[in-house]
């Protein structure tokens, strides 16, 4: 699970082991209710996703980004989109150990991250070669 | 209403002297490392001002429209030869060159065309900056405005190279031109050469000399808000009293550079920045308001025109000016231009100088614009209250509707990234629906081994300036930070912690690393360390992965230990070191005191510990003066609705110090 403050409340997002690991997003806007704002994130195809619990909000550029290691391994950068109530997923794609060449980034494991003037970096264990690793938007030098 | 409307009569800022290119002193700029720029934030200009639509962006506004010549015949300006309107030195000029040059590269810098009082005043200024384009000779066959219009035209050619590449690799992108103008001038390039162009000599930095064209965006507020209403009325009223003396070639001229100023009132940037006040004797002021210009362009605005039946659109400003989504307020734009460039030919007709401003009527009604509580809109980054500048209390959350005239410019600068905070749409808050663009990823590995390091939990850890009191316990603050320092990445630590697991899974570490931000964003291989609380190194389970938040200078982890209890432990930046309250070097989680501030959010206990989350719910406003941080602490009545939230006991002898010492002894004004 991942708990954030954004937008003046709190917002969680978990893996309902009650529906098949299905994330769940809620929010807490102070009365110590929880509501919620998303019953199953879905994929592109429109069918939920499930994780092994291994996902993570984050604020970035003004809105929510939703980081989620799928049960194939694959990991997505999910987008709120307040209009239609939607997240929007994106699937990440990066470099790995200073690769030039964009591919998948994958995981197996829970993965955390933070957001720091203006930019995402998350720990994460790469798939690629099975060590900890940061992926981060902030542009390389 | 909170409003960023300011006029002239409120603001003392003034322009400097017009000396030509004095090699002055190098304002205070304040370094920053520019790694952590994403790639489509615009790019670091050094300097104040330079909140410009792009050149090529406004030589543009001057293709297609149709002129009337003294006979009375209709023109436009078709290629090859577009450069129909001679100056007083027979060097000749298309409408949308002029319009390009006026107010960017020619005027006066110490003479801001509405800081004139009263119309008659206002038009004599126009004028002489007018006449510094109009009365420039060529020399020996060339001429300064000849070599701006070749840079101008070379940065056009970079960027529809760049917009060609993008749209390629990034065929859903709906900010290409943006993220076009800011790549082809990722290394100050082209105002390097304008600032050559203009007069500055040829030193490092680049900005230490200045030629006109830095001179100029220094002093630039004739281009923002009511003072660019004003310059263009100004200018207008001078070409129509040009076309009703029959000079109709002089009245274009006029007219083109007028319409710089009308043009510039489509530019979401321009709307409801308070560029005036945000000159003050700090240069860091400067830099601020071109922070909130380039994160209004980027994000856009939704506005209305001045119609008796006003009609709402979307306005991006510049380096979007050519996006899709800016087309119906380049369209709008371009309408405005012709109906004010239709006024002129009236009065070439009639002889009438009667000044008339119908083009003012299609321009963003900039009352409505700047209300702040405007929820269609992100929150401004400045609102001016009674001549004087408040900031976003949260930079970094553009839904924030709290401001404060408790800041730091030079702070401000460091905390917020070059573009300000773009929002993932692109668009106003209720306008998009998906990314602007892919989100761009890189990895980086920051352990040697290849295995068995696995489910890091991460945190950001804020240090402190050691050398300063404070009224806090020792043990949970070395010292009272500096304000500007901590959000600096030498202040900052990223920190995670992970289960390590032995090659026959029979036992699992909890390790840890704490990362120094002046390694991002690439960072480094790290050897980690493993957690040790008491006499024995921390043990958990397989699937027990630990969690961290930051806690004043340091970290709080929660871990499920492999007695199937939870436990805690606190670790400080300042020493490095573990530990825990209790004398037994492990400690059940929570006690009394965290329990109060920390929310554990998952089961507890049982060799298959779930992976735990933590939401620190009394901190960190005592580990950062970030208003970023101070947001954290109370969100309730920094942002937008209420939280119940309990304050920290520890955390509530913080308050004197800033709210006192610090606040006075680095205010905004006394800070240079």
């Amino acid at each position: 699970m991942s708990l954030v403050e954004f937008d003046g409340a709190l917002v969680m997002a978990f893996a309902d082991a009650a529906s098949n690991n299905q994330i769940r997003v809620i929010r807490n806007s102070g009365k110590n209710t929880w509501t919620l704002v998303t019953a199953a994130v879905l994929d592109a195809n429109g069918s939920p996703i499930t994780t092994h619990s291994a996902l993570n909000l984050m604020p970035y550029g003004g809105s929510l980004l939703l980081v989620v290691n799928d049960n194939g391994g694959n990991i997505y950068t999910y987008f709120y989109d307040r209009n239609t109530s939607h997240w929007v997923n994106r699937l990440i794609q990066g470099t790995s150990n200073g690769s030039t060449k964009a591919g998948p980034l994958q995981t197996k494991y829970a993965l955390s991250g933070v957001s720091f003037q203006g930019s995402a970096y998350v720990v994460f264990t790469d798939k690629a070669n099975g060590a900890p690793s940061i992926m981060t938007t902030a542009a390389g030098s | 209403m909170n409003s960023t409307t300011e006029s002239n009569d409120a603001i003392a800022a003034v322009a400097g002297s017009d000396a030509p290119a004095a090699e002055a002193l190098p304002p205070v700029v304040f370094p920053r490392d520019r790694r952590k720029y994403t790639r489509h934030l615009s790019p670091l200009h050094a300097d104040p001002g330079l909140e410009l639509f792009e050149s090529p962006e406004h030589e543009a506004f001057g293709d297609g429209l149709i002129f009337v010549d003294a006979q009375g015949n209709s023109f436009t300006q078709s290629p090859p030869s577009v450069n129909y309107f001679p100056n007083a030195a027979g060097q000749s000029f298309s409408f949308g060159q002029i319009l390009a040059l006026a107010g960017d590269f020619y005027g006066l810098p110490s003479q801001p065309i509405s800081d004139a009082s009263g119309d008659a005043a206002q038009q004599q200024r126009f004028i002489q900056a007018f006449n510094t384009l109009y009365d420039e000779p060529l020399v020996f066959g060339t001429s300064m405005a000849l070599n701006i219009l070749s840079i101008i035209q070379d940065q056009s050619n970079a960027v529809n190279a760049a917009v060609a590449q993008i749209q390629a690799a990034q065929p859903k992108a709906t900010d290409v031109w943006s993220q076009a103008y800011s790549q082809t001038n990722a290394g100050d390039q082209f105002d390097q050469r304008y600032n050559l162009a203009t007069g500055a000599s040829n030193m490092v930095p680049w900005w230490a000399s200045k030629g006109r064209y830095l001179q100029l965006a220094a002093t630039n507020w004739d281009h923002f808000g009511t003072h660019a209403v004003a310059t263009y009325r100004a200018g207008h009223a001078c070409a129509l009293q040009a076309a009703a003396s029959g000079d109709y070639q002089r009245a274009y001229f006029l007219e083109a550079f007028a319409c710089h100023f009308l043009t510039d009132l489509f530019s979401a940037g321009h709307l409801r920045t308070p560029r005036k006040t945000l000159h003050t004797n700090n240069p860091a002021a400067d830099l601020c308001s071109r922070l909130m210009h380039d994160e209004d362009s980027y994000n856009g605005l939704v506005v209305q025109d001045n119609s008796a039946n006003p009609t709402s659109w979307i306005a991006y400003g510049d380096k979007r000016l050519n996006d899709t989504l800016n087309a119906t307020n380049f369209s709008r734009a371009r309408n405005a231009v012709q109906i004010s460039l239709n006024e002129v030919i009236n009065a070439l007709s009639t002889r009438d100088p009667s000044p008339t401003y119908g083009a003012l009527v299609l321009t963003p009604n900039l009352s409505l614009v700047a209300n702040a509580t405007d929820t269609r809109n992100w929150s401004p980054l400045y609102i001016a209250v009674n001549g004087e500048a408040q900031q976003r209390v949260v930079l970094t959350d553009l839904r924030c509707r709290k401001w404060s005239d408790d800041f730091l410019y030079s702070s401000t600068y460091w905390d917020m990234p070059a573009g300000g905070i773009h929002s993932l749409t692109g668009a106003p808050p209720d306008a998009g629906t998906v990314p602007a663009h892919p989100v761009s990823w890189q990895s980086h590995r920051i352990i040697g081994s290849n295995q068995d390091d696995l489910a890091p939990s991460a945190a950001m850890v804020t240090n402190y300036d050691s050398t300063l009191t404070n009224t806090l316990p020792q043990t949970m603050l070395s010292g009272t930070p500096t304000p500007g320092q901590l959000d600096t990445a030498q202040q900052n630590t990223l920190c995670a912690v992970f289960r390590k697991t032995s090659s026959d899974s029979s036992n699992h570490h909890v390790h840890f690393l704490a990362m120094p931000m002046t390694d991002a964003p690439a960072f480094k291989v790290y050897t980690s360390s493993d957690i040790s609380i008491g006499t024995s190194p921390t043990m958990t389970t397989n699937g027990g992965d630990p969690a961290i938040v930051p806690i004043i200078g340091g970290l709080l982890l929660v871990v499920p230990g492999n007695d199937g209890t939870l436990y805690q432990a606190n670790w400080f930046l300042a020493s490095q070191t573990w530990s825990t309250s209790t004398s037994n070097g492990r400690q059940f989680a929570f006690n009394a005191t965290d329990s109060g501030n920390y929310k554990l959010l998952a089961p507890s206990g049982g060799d298959a510990a779930p992976r735990v989350a933590m939401c620190n719910l009394g901190a960190p406003a005592c580990i950062s003066r970030s208003r970023r941080a101070r947001c954290r602490r109370a969100p309730a009545t920094s942002c937008s609705r209420p939280i119940p939230v309990r304050a920290s006991s520890t955390h509530r002898g913080r308050s004197p110090t800033w709210g006192r010492t610090a606040r006075n002894s680095f205010r905004k004004r006394t800070s240079a």
